[in-house]
């Protein structure tokens, strides 16, 4: 029998008399504590334990060094600017989306242009900045800018705020489109101007939500591996680009972890800060009931105009760069010889064949295993009966919570040697993509899980349906967007990521975004853009056959979904 | 000095998937200064919509709106002065209670201490002293209702608009506030609109009802008048309860109608103002509680009790006539023995005073 929300708590009885459920949970705890307290322990033991005692003797090592330091300083002023230029980016756009007057479809299409770095692989700014910008680059021989070197701190930033502002964007829309209208009809009928009624109002209101994107950027800032990877250059080293290079180039694998352990710190402070400080101030609650009638006032004609201007340049510009990819997979030498080809598909298809081939597979792979262990998850979390189902829960989201780095440092070291080695397999960068991204679909579940109205499964249960009968004929349905939601999420991350995979692939297994960054290295940049073409692409599909599947399988959940 | 408000000619048409929908349709209508209407009429009649209208958050597709014979259809909602309630509340949940209240005076740039003296003042009046403090979430809701009606009328507003104020609140507590803001518009002596879905709200409170009807004015009359002579059947049945049955017109007279109704010949009372023919059907709207239940051989127009409803004060029983239609009726209730089993047969009597004509 399968695990069913339970809603009358019997503590203890209950459990064991059920002992399928019983053996999930103690599945679930085995695989956490393997695939991810296991490896961080290890880890932990590398960096901390020298010679049979406790020691900071790594870490002071690491930071003898100045350009280690200097790596830390960069990182915390990259972080603190692509979170500063990112968050007022998302807020311009979310606040044109859900605050002013402009026509559906261009509200639409602005969305829809935001949110294509969310399915690109790491890489795609940083390429198309280059092709832009860089050396020969197509706006510098425009431009006449002989002098200007895109690498370095202004590349990262441009290329980092790029692929990172959709989520500041994403986060604000939903804060802003939380905000009761009324409020700012009540403040103006009160007197005051719309610029007034949106300072004393609409911003503090969003301002946790600000702080919120403000915050998720400087992670997500803080722990990006491709872009400085790409874009940094010599002169600009970061945390994560040091720690690589120190297991990859000095085969210092203690080194390398010591240096990682550091970006540990900021990472964790961002998150307690989010969890703790962000939560408690939040003003807005979902009460469910919309107003959705009431269009919204918008910001004046000459503010919207201005706002207008600014997002249609950064929509223009996004599409300009996305058009570059596209362009330069299709001629000969970008920029030498324009000619139209398809040469670098060819390559892709020949050469880079495996690749793709290795990527979609683990991909398939990861989405099914971390598909049904979200579920388990995320119904275990939500039985009230189970003891230490908060620690479950956390412990499921440890991973992805932790830098990138650090946890493919942490299955490097934890994988290599010991009791279980899996190094050069495909099963450790599936457990990695499982057991780090499914933390999305977790969350997704558990929160629509607890939106279930208790009373509907008693309902079931007391037309004598049986607990697995309800499970699955009334939650599932129920929970189906969430779990397509993490579905499509673990794939499109799988496909994409490259900051902790990179450590885990072998001559065996190799990845798309690991093979774009050698083409990348080697200057192949014709090269590069068509696999990232043909990623985005297997991207689209794959998110449309996962959808299809799900409205084949459970049309009444679409059903419903259509009418409200 | 209140100020009156007048409507001319107001449209509001919305465009949704390719329908055009006219939620207000070519609407006049004049708000004496000083006076308390209610916009009365079932959801989506768009009263909601005149009421944005007004308050300037929605701008009309044609018309206009006049305050005091000044057109004010273009201006911005912060220039018009007007003070509107919102159904929500649409409280501040960022600011506590006296910073909501002393929100309209901060933008006025009042002094500090004309803010403070103004905002106990007011607070006093709606019985919210020594709350200054609160967030509006830790309110109930008859309190975030006092605190809404607080942070309006600290700003003395010549016009008061109110959307449903009081569809948030339970039962009990609904009488109270309907007590409370006839109360504080008399005082404040502003011009009031008051939007409302409940017939006992408007009647209890309004100088004047406006009955809406699909962007329409159906009718616009005292409580009294209206319930009295409504102008049609969607009237009758919206203000009170009414049995509508259809007769036939054989003659005109001064205010009486003679009407054949299944075979009988009737004189009944129409109301004044609207038009009627020979020989076309029309309606006759009979309130349940002017329907006598009494013994058949009494009546000529007998039926069979299909079922009664214990009401506490009343009985409501519905009566299969012979005829095949369907009739109410409310019955004072007096005591357990009197109740009428079902199934029985009854004789109906209804005096010819007490039918209202209709048009169809």
């Amino acid at each position: 029998m399968l695990p069913l929300r339970m809603t009358i708590g019997q503590p203890g009885s209950r459990m064991n008399r059920d002992p399928a459920r019983f053996f999930l949970l103690m599945l679930v705890w085995g695989a956490l504590g393997l695939f991810v307290l296991y490896p961080l322990a290890r880890l932990l033991i590398l960096v901390f334990y020298v010679d049979g005692t406790g020691s900071m003797g790594n870490l002071a090592k690491a930071f003898s060094s100045w350009y280690n330091r200097k790596a830390l300083l960069n990182s915390l002023l990259l972080a603190t600017a692509v979170a500063g230029f990112g968050t007022f980016l998302g807020f311009l756009f979310a606040f044109s989306v859900t605050r002013t007057t402009l026509p559906r479809g261009f509200k639409w299409f602005f969305g829809a242009v935001v949110v294509l770095p969310f399915v690109s692989p790491p890489f795609t700014s940083s390429i198309a900045l280059t092709l832009a910008l860089g050396p020969n680059g197509m706006l510098m021989n425009l431009l006449h800018l002989p002098d200007f070197n895109i690498y370095g701190f202004v590349g990262t930033w441009i290329a980092e705020t790029l692929t990172f502002f959709p989520v500041a964007f994403l986060t604000l829309a939903a804060v802003l489109s939380a905000i009761d209208p009324n409020l700012e009809d009540a403040a103006m009928s009160l007197g005051s101007s719309r610029w007034r009624a949106f300072l004393t109002v609409t911003l503090p209101l969003s301002t946790p939500g600000v702080a919120n994107a403000f915050l998720l950027l400087f992670g997500s800032s803080l722990t990006d591996f491709a872009t400085p990877l790409v874009m940094g250059g010599h002169t600009f080293p970061v945390l994560t680009t040091q720690a690589y290079l120190q297991i990859t180039g000095m085969y210092d694998l203690r080194g390398g972890a010591a240096i990682s352990f550091v970006l540990l710190v900021p990472a964790l402070l961002v998150f307690l800060l989010q969890r703790y400080w962000v939560k408690r101030r939040s003003w807005i609650t979902v009460t469910g009931k919309s107003e959705g009638t009431s269009p919204s006032r918008g910001a004046g004609s000459a503010a919207e105009k201005v706002i207008l201007a600014i997002i249609s340049a950064m929509t223009l510009f996004i599409l300009f760069l996305y058009s570059i990819i596209l362009w330069s997979s299709l001629v000969r030498v970008w920029g030498v010889d324009n000619r139209l080809t398809l040469e670098n598909y060819a390559y892709v298809f020949t050469v880079g064949w495996k690749a793709v081939k290795d990527t979609v597979l683990i991909a398939v792979t990861s989405t099914v295993i971390g598909t049904v262990t979200a579920i388990a998850i995320g119904t275990l979390a939500c039985m009230r009966e189970i003891t230490g189902r908060k620690t479950l829960e956390f412990v499921s989201l440890l991973d992805y919570v932790l830098p990138g780095t650090v946890v493919g440092i942490a299955y490097l070291v934890a994988f290599n040697t010991g009791p279980l080695v899996l190094t050069g397999t495909m099963a450790i960068i599936v457990a990695l993509c499982v057991f780090r991204y499914n933390a999305t679909g977790i969350r997704a579940i558990v929160s629509s899980l607890q939106q279930i109205d208790p009373s509907l499964e008693e309902a079931s249960l007391g037309l004598g349906a049986s607990r697995f009968a309800t499970f699955r004929r009334v939650t599932l349905p129920l929970i189906v967007p969430a779990v397509i939601t993490g579905m499509r999420y673990l794939f499109v991350v799988s496909m994409t990521a490259i900051s902790a995979t990179i450590f885990l692939v072998s001559v065996k297994w190799s990845l798309l975004t690991v093979r774009i960054l050698e083409c990348v290295t080697e200057l192949l940049f014709a090269q590069a853009a068509a696999f990232s073409v043909v990623l985005v692409l297997i991207v689209f599909i794959a998110i449309g056959v996962i959808s299809l599947l799900f409205r084949l399988v459970y049309p009444e959940t679409f059903r419903h979904a259509r009418r409200s | 000095m209140a100020q009156s408000i007048s409507l001319r000619n107001l449209t509001k048409s919305f465009t949704r998937g390719g329908e055009t929908f006219q939620a207000v349709d070519a609407l006049s209508l004049e708000v004496h200064a000083g006076e308390l209407v209610a916009f009365l009429g079932p959801s989506g009649c768009g009263k909601t919509t005149i009421l944005r209208i007004i308050a300037g958050f929605e701008r009309p597709t044609e018309g206009q709106v006049l305050i005091e014979g000044r057109d004010i259809t273009d201006d911005e909602p912060n220039k018009r002065g007007i003070g509107f309630i919102f159904q929500n509340y649409a409280l501040f949940p960022h600011m506590n209670v006296f910073e909501n209240v002393a929100y309209g005076l901060n933008v006025r740039r009042e002094s500090r201490k004309e803010t403070e003296r103004r905002v106990s003042e007011v607070l006093e009046l709606v019985g919210l002293k020594g709350a200054e403090r609160q967030f509006p979430n830790r309110l109930s809701g008859g309190e975030q209702q006092r605190v809404a009606l607080a942070r309006v009328f600290v700003i003395d507003p010549k016009v008061l608009l109110m959307d449903e104020p009081l569809a948030n609140l339970d039962a009990k507590l609904r009488i109270v506030m309907l007590a409370e803001i006839r109360r504080l518009q008399k005082r404040l002596g502003a011009t009031c609109v008051f939007v409302t879905h409940d017939q006992k709200e408007a009647l209890a409170i309004a100088d004047r009802i406006v009955v809406l009807n699909r962007g329409k004015v159906e009718q616009v009359g005292t409580p009294f008048q209206l319930y009295a002579n409504p102008a049609s059947c969607f009237v009758a049945d919206f203000i009170g309860q009414a049995n509508i049955f259809t007769g036939r017109v054989v003659a005109l007279g001064e205010g009486r109608l003679e009407v054949s109704f299944h075979g009988r010949r009737l004189s009944v009372r129409c109301s004044p103002g609207v038009d009627f023919r020979e020989k076309t059907e029309v309606a006759l709207a009979v309130r349940p509680d002017f329907v006598r239940l009494v013994r058949p051989e009494d009546s000529l127009l007998s039926g069979k009790l299909l079922s009664g409803v214990f009401l506490g004060d009343t009985m409501e029983y519905t009566i299969e006539a012979d005829s095949g239609f369907f009739v109410r009726a409310l019955v004072p209730f007096s005591g357990e023995e009197d109740v009428l089993p079902e199934g029985a047969t009854v004789g109906l009597k209804v005096d010819p005073q007490d039918v209202l004509a209709l048009p169809l």
